[in-house]
């Protein structure tokens, strides 16, 4: 076993086990936070940086391990799991917050409450400002069926986002 | 059983193990963001289950299926989210 191939490995552990605790933190806040904005806070980018550094410590590994045969254009080009790794993480870096953007101004727009616990609420004064629609609930009763609130709280929330002043 | 083989397997079974809770999150919850972000989290875990299995397995397929599973994926959220937003999708 050679420098390089334990250096491989090194990447290997340090990445993937970054990968495999930042998985979990995201489970740790899709399950325990109150909010569906919340939720989305927690999962977008904990699952973004997991799957990134799985990524990145596959990629290096498979890169030092081809590299141990003194070969470097066949472990840049001709190993497909560099080239194909590389464009995974580009690929998620750049859809990921996109998607969770779009969930999050669907959710708003469709009508979900915020959390009791909300302090600021600056994107509903936007919407007021502008008078778009923000309760679109026949959708949510077309498709699911029932308006059941599975959060503990639901209707409208006194945000005190400066309302009194 | 190298080193390799047994962090790799070990890791596989935590990912896969962490794929119950978004499936019963996504069972439970009603909302529709709510199951679009369990949508969301489970495929970025099946992502990371096959970067492994490709490590695992030395075999580049396995990233072309993380890829189209991706992409699958973000096209499903915005898709979605159009719909809920708009009422129509394109």
């Amino acid at each position: 076993m050679s420098w390089l191939e334990i250096l491989g490995l090194i990447f290997l552990v340090v990445f993937v086990v970054m990968g495999v605790v930042f998985t979990y933190a995201g489970l740790i806040g899709l399950i325990r936070f109150p909010d569906v904005y919340n939720r989305l806070h927690a999962t977008t980018k904990t699952s973004t940086l997991g799957t990134l550094g799985i990524t990145i410590g596959v990629m290096l590994y498979s890169f030092f391990s081809f590299f141990d045969t003194g070969d470097l254009w066949g472990s840049l080009f001709a190993n497909g799991i560099f080239l194909k790794g590389f464009v995974v993480i580009l690929f998620v870096l750049l859809t990921n917050p996109v998607g969770g953007h779009m969930i999050a101004r669907a959710a708003y727009r469709t009508g979900v409450p915020l959390s009791p616990k909300t302090l600021h609420d600056h994107y509903g004064e936007h919407l007021d400002a502008l008078s778009v629609p923000t309760d679109y609930a026949d959708i949510q009763m077309e498709l699911v069926g029932s308006l059941v609130d599975d959060d503990g709280y639901s209707g409208d929330v006194e945000t005190g986002s400066g309302e009194n002043e | 059983m190298s080193f390799v083989t047994a962090f790799l397997t070990v890791a596989i079974t935590l990912m896969v193990i962490s794929a119950f809770p978004i499936i019963w999150m996504f069972i439970k919850k009603n909302r529709i963001p709510n199951k679009v972000i369990a949508l969301d989290a489970a495929s970025s875990v099946t992502m990371s289950i096959l970067v492994l299995m490709a490590a695992f397995e030395k075999s580049a397929f396995y990233i072309d299926a993380a890829l189209v599973l991706a992409a699958l994926s973000f096209l499903s959220t915005v898709s979605i989210s159009k719909y809920l937003t708009d009422k129509e999708v394109f």
